[in-house]
């Protein structure tokens, strides 16, 4: 730990150094950047990554979907809880950074691969929190105690429904907190949590999750460097919600300086990006969605929209062809989400 | 003797085995690290932009994509790129990325040796000034890559090794960019393989970008400078954000509509378009035929259409 802790500080100093000569006096506090690509700032446990995102916030990367936990003396806050069978794998990459309890827990949306591990992390830390009239082991259980989930109503609502498509959860799994608003605010580990909803995006139940202290937006399913965005169209989601939920992050978001750095933004898959990442997944979103709007309206067919290559600078990027979510599908939903003649 | 008294300071609990020590001590010290005895690129350095100056100083004109490897996914972004993105306050003052900013413009250099206060060893070398002050950290103390899921930056994160005469750089953890100021992207998949070769005072640079997404072979270009003691690295560390244009919402995003060709630079300065568009094909001398059937087509077209 002295070695990881003295190899820190040397490349800390090192990178001051390298920004004191750089700037001179008047901007000897700017650093230059790459401190945050340290490696040694990665934990590998269970196959699950933890990477300091910034402030008091981390990422847990290695699962179905991004988990992002924020930690400070008053416990953990974790912005989802993974898929099915997760919970184990995450719960030990929690400890490997701090063994505080979990307090909070926020799901970004209802989608079963960000929420099934509600439950057995709930319970893990001693239930729901809240009322508790029923004898635990014999005595009244602590209301301070446990784990609060927070949602929007539109993610309660398909988390507890059944069926394809459907977390299917029950009991402490599901939110015992939720609203309907356009946002929701709490303070947890000295900073303010703001909870922001994204109508109509992948579903009618996004939230991005604000940092505010930390400079960390977790963004849930509206951001994804690995592929196009997922949009349920049955559950009320549209391309033209999901771009303005990145418009939201663009607008949240400040650069430190010449669009480098600044607000951090976690992706529900892939990398850690700041506001340029997000201004160019917004602008191939907003391209493509235009695209197929003038086609739509010239009258194409969604087959002829698919075959004409619309997508295809991006495609190698973002795109699939097989798998639950492919471009086919993606340009079915843009093509449903945009009117027409 | 400076060497005998480091070395007794370094070594000083062993007498069996600080003779061997000692030996090897001042051995490393008179003879310093391999490195930096191969290859030092450190010092101010005035960039020379002679080769490809049209490129580096005013910028490829538009639609001028020719010697680029790119594929068609790469011409199809370049042909709807609008030079207006860039007046977008979310836009304007981004930095060049790495895959592009060793060209220009310029930039002038300087570079620094980084080493280890306590050791002496060589832990990077940081080069400044280039346009954005994105200024680039090259590791030399072989340290592991980041995460998969670790921030990607406009400077990337670079590695070098010295091999002979060389300096080997490896760049990876680029955000999206471009290879050329005209639109013609690089993907964050990009891998950058840089050889520093140095000549007395002057310093030659080879750059190759391999893009999986977006090249159909790797992109290979070559950049100078000069060593000198009089260069003016570019200062401006902010670029100020400002409303170029009143009436812009954000979300507003301007591109060309689909089908767009840039066909401007072929048709002033009577080029065959195929050959602007680039791909590997039109890179090698083969293509030459191809050129010329090209010119006798459209020649022949002309008369056509002058009868």
């Amino acid at each position: 730990m002295n070695r990881r802790i003295t190899r820190t500080a040397r490349a800390a100093a090192l990178v001051l150094g390298a920004g004191l000569v750089l700037a001179g006096p008047a901007l000897a506090q700017t650093p230059v950047g790459a401190v945050s690509l340290d490696p040694e700032e990665t934990i590998t446990i269970n196959g699950m990554e933890v990477l300091h995102v910034r402030g008091n916030v981390y990422l847990i990367a290695g699962g179905s979907a991004h988990v992002v936990m924020q930690v400070g003396d008053e416990g953990v806050l974790l912005v989802d809880t993974g898929d099915s069978g997760e919970s184990e794998r995450i719960l030990a990459a929690v400890r490997a950074v701090t063994h505080r309890p979990v307090r909070y827990i926020i799901n970004s949306s209802g989608e079963p691969a960000h929420v099934l591990g509600n439950g057995p992390i709930v319970e893990t830390y001693g239930g729901a929190r809240g009322p508790r009239p029923q004898q635990v082991g014999g005595r009244v259980g602590n209301q301070n105690s446990g784990v609060i989930v927070i949602s929007h109503e539109g993610a309660y609502n398909r988390m507890s429904a059944s069926g394809a498509g459907s977390a299917g959860l029950s009991g402490d799994a599901l939110p015992a907190s939720t609203f309907f608003t356009a946002k929701k605010d709490i303070y947890s580990n000295d900073e303010a949590v703001q909870i922001i909803h994204v109508p109509s995006a992948y579903t009618e139940g996004d939230v991005l999750v604000f940092f505010r202290g930390s400079d960390v937006i977790a963004a849930g399913e509206i951001f994804n460097t690995t592929g196009y965005p997922l949009i349920d169209r049955e559950h009320g989601g549209s391309i033209n919600g999901v771009i303005d939920g990145l418009n939201m992050l663009i607008d949240l978001a400040v650069p430190e300086r010449n669009q480098m750095g600044g607000t951090r933004i976690v992706p529900s898959h892939g990398r850690i990006g700041n506001e340029s990442d997000v201004v160019e997944y917004r602008d191939m979103l907003t391209i493509i969605r235009d695209r197929v709007q003038e086609m739509k309206a010239k009258g194409m067919t969604l087959q002829q929209v698919q075959a004409s290559g619309v997508s295809l600078e991006y495609d190698v990027l973002y795109g699939s062809t097989t798998g639950p979510w492919t471009t086919a599908m993606f340009l079915e939903a843009v093509y449903a989400g945009v009117g027409g003649q | 003797m400076f060497e005998m008294s480091s070395c007794h300071a370094l070594f000083r609990t062993r007498r069996a085995g600080a003779l061997a020590a000692l030996a090897a001590g001042v051995f490393i010290l008179t003879a310093a690290p391999a490195s930096a005895q191969q290859m030092d690129i450190s010092g101010d350095w005035a960039a020379r932009v002679h080769e490809d100056q049209p490129h580096r100083g005013p910028g490829a004109e538009l639609g001028d994509f020719s010697g680029l490897p790119i594929n068609a996914a790469a011409r199809q972004k370049a042909n709807h790129w609008d030079a207006s993105v860039l007046t977008l306050t979310e836009r304007m003052a981004q930095p060049h990325p790495a895959q592009y900013f060793m060209r220009g413009p310029g930039p002038n250099m300087r570079i620094q040796k980084r080493v280890d206060p306590e050791t002496g060893e060589l832990v990077a070398f940081t080069l400044e000034g280039v346009f954005g002050r994105n200024d680039r950290i090259i590791w030399m103390d072989g340290r592991a890559r980041p995460s998969q899921y670790a921030e990607h930056t406009f400077e990337g994160f670079s590695t070098g090794v010295v091999e002979g005469n060389q300096l080997i750089i490896t760049t990876t953890h680029m955000k999206y960019g471009v290879i050329q100021r005209n639109g013609v992207p690089a993907s964050p998949k990009s891998v950058m393989t840089e050889h520093f070769l140095r000549h007395g005072d002057q310093l030659t640079l080879v750059t190759v970008v391999d893009d999986p997404v977006y090249l159909e072979e790797p992109f290979i270009r070559t950049s100078h400078w000069v060593r000198s003691s009089n260069i003016n690295p570019d200062q401006r560390w902010v670029f100020e954000v400002v409303d170029e244009v009143a009436d812009r919402k954000l979300g507003y995003v301007p591109h060309l509509p689909f089908g767009s060709v840039q066909d401007a630079f072929a048709k002033h300065h009577n080029i065959p378009l195929e050959a602007v568009m680039g791909g590997k094909q039109t890179l090698y001398p083969e293509y030459e035929a191809r050129l010329r059937q090209l010119v006798q087509e459209a020649a022949a077209a002309g008369a056509g259409q002058g009868r």
